[in-house]
């Protein structure tokens, strides 16, 4: 079933387009990722489906009704946390969520605001001000505090920037319970590309305002054929240079480990290579493309639409 | 139109309640500031009054000059809680967690400028007592038309505030100066502590498109001759209704053009 429905969604500031007539869904439970780099019209398209910023052209559709109509019976069952938007740093953890709890249709808000600071454990923050809060916490809260109207659908900017390994792999844990305990569906933004391939069931990559891929986080990897073979180099090393020359290979050079991208078909004779070449390694292991590596395909590549 | 759901309403209330509670430079607006300025136009006024004493109605003096001051409070307070409100959120970046929600505009100010009145009825009730205790000076010296007159006095500070809002939004954040200074500069065409015929005819003109000119214009035939002109009284209430449509416009003009940038870019 579809939660979310976007139809050539367009948006213009002046003569630059920041987002170019895309169209994608969400389906209920789906954890979906919207990744681009800096620029491409992530924020702009979450700011889109928030009601926070008027669509040049499109149709933004929740539930199957139209997100200009229904403002107020969608946004009831959406919320969003951003590293980007902070909550007044003059109140504390309590004031905070007790003030927006009220701008939802909540049933009993009391026990909703317990249950919540149970979940997150902020029992040893709730009386303290936003302010007195080191970065992570702040992050906590945000998240905290869009769960509070139990939504359907959260809209997550990079919620686990500057987070500590530990409360991250919370967030992701909560997140990845909620779908499967209330089928909350998530759109998430992240730079963590390895976040994406655990939380996502597929991610769209966008680019200069466009869609350049819609996919599940292992096909795009895939789709890169590109593996990293690091080496550790006993003799021969100059050889090695000269090969991944001869043969356009990328390499890297990280004190005695060497890494270099190789087709995946490739690999069998890059290592007959080296054994007929004389060149001697200690140790080697072969990674498999990652979401990285396809991110920073098409960062770098500037166009997008991989070929 | 949609009806007003108020639990929203005190949800937007809260958030600026808590503030007011929580930091001593809100707070102040309603119960230091007035009192600074009944001292020092109080004492102001008892000087002038020893200074001529035995000139005739000069104990008036002393009685206009105060009302002036709780009066001008009364529209700084009124006009301050919704630019200061969305002031404090542009810098404190918070201000989407409103408009992210189900909270309709109309709400949200709905609920500030319902602060707003309470904050204004404490800074009346802070200022008429202080006056009581250091002038002997009894607010309900104006009996019924103490009514209107606040009631307008209030009016005239949403209007200057839904102004300011309304060039924050559309412009930033470079406008906050505003919110400090535009009551100010209307203030002395206003004729708080004088009547407005001692203004040059230019002025004058300006003054009287302005409905706080006829609320302090009123104040003044209160003391002097015991009654208000109704006349003074419909002018001030139909430029109020006047300029409060206008900036009500301006402000959601102001908003919907936001929108069309982003509310997350505003700052």
């Amino acid at each position: 079933m579809k939660i979310l429905e976007v139809k050539s969604l367009t948006k213009q500031f002046g003569k630059f387009t920041a987002v170019d007539n895309i169209s994608f869904s969400l389906e209920e439970g789906e954890i979906l990722g919207l990744l681009g780099p800096n620029g491409a019209g992530k924020t702009t398209t979450l700011q889109m489906l928030l009601g926070a910023l008027t669509l040049t052209s499109g149709e933004i559709s929740y539930f199957g009704k139209d997100l200009i109509r229904n403002r107020e019976e969608i946004l009831e069952q959406v919320n969003f946390s951003s590293t980007y938007v902070d909550l007044p740093y003059r109140l504390t953890v309590k004031e905070c969520l007790t003030y927006i709890s009220y701008l939802y249709d909540i049933a009993d808000r009391k026990k909703r605001i317990e249950k919540i600071v149970e979940i997150f454990d902020l029992s040893q923050l709730f009386n303290k001000h936003i302010y007195s809060l080191s970065a992570g916490q702040k992050t906590r809260v945000n998240v905290a505090k869009a769960m509070l109207n139990f939504p359907k659908i959260l809209l997550l900017d990079e919620p686990t920037a500057s987070l500590d390994p530990e409360v991250a792999q919370f967030i992701r844990m909560f997140l990845l319970e909620e779908r499967d305990k209330f089928k909350t569906s998530v759109l998430i933004t992240s730079h963590n590309m390895a976040e994406v391939e655990e939380l996502c069931d597929r991610v769209i990559f966008i680019n200069r305002g466009k869609i350049v891929a819609d996919d599940k986080p292992l096909h795009l990897a895939k789709s890169m054929d590109i593996s990293h073979i690091e080496l550790w180099i006993t003799s021969g090393r100059e050889k090695l240079f000269n090969y991944c020359r001869e043969k356009d290979l990328k390499y890297q050079v990280d004190s005695r480990y060497l890494t270099i991208d190789v087709s995946e078909k490739f690999i069998p004779g890059f290592l007959k290579d080296l054994a007929d070449r004389g060149i001697d390694y200690g140790e080697i292991s072969i990674a498999k493309p990652t979401l990285e590596d396809y991110f920073l395909h098409i960062a770098k590549s500037g166009k997008g639409q991989i070929e | 139109m949609t009806r007003i759901a108020w639990h929203r309403v005190y949800g937007a209330m809260l958030r600026y309640w808590y503030l007011v509670r929580r930091s001593f430079d809100r707070s102040s607006e309603i119960f230091v500031h007035p009192v600074l300025d009944l001292v020092i136009w109080g004492v102001t006024a008892v000087y002038l009054q020893e200074l001529f004493s035995g000139g005739v109605g000069l104990p008036s003096l002393v009685i206009a000059l105060v009302t002036g001051v709780i009066f001008w409070n009364i529209i700084y307070r009124s006009q301050s809680e919704v630019p200061f409100g969305v002031l404090e959120d542009l810098w404190n970046r918070s201000l989407l967690h409103f408009f992210i929600s189900p909270l309709k505009i109309s709400e949200w100010l709905f609920g500030l400028t319902l602060l707003g009145v309470i904050k204004t009825m404490l800074t009346l009730l802070t200022a008429g007592i202080f006056a009581a205790i250091l002038y002997h000076f009894n607010i309900f010296f104006y009996g019924f038309y103490l009514l209107p007159f606040l009631g307008l006095l209030i009016i005239s500070g949403w209007w200057l505030g839904f102004f300011i809002t309304g060039l924050v939004l559309r412009f930033g954040t470079g406008f906050q100066a505003m919110a400090w200074t535009l009551s100010v500069a209307i203030s002395p065409f206003s004729a708080i502590y004088y009547p407005v015929s001692v203004l040059p005819s230019w002025a004058q003109t300006i003054a009287y498109a302005l409905p706080t000119t006829y609320i302090f214009e009123g104040m003044r035939q209160v003391i002097y001759q015991g009654s208000v002109n109704p006349r003074d009284l419909v002018m001030s209430f139909l430029l109020n209704v006047f300029y409060i449509a206008a900036t009500a416009g301006f402000l959601y003009t102001s908003f919907k053009h936001r929108l069309k940038r982003g509310l997350l870019t505003l700052d």
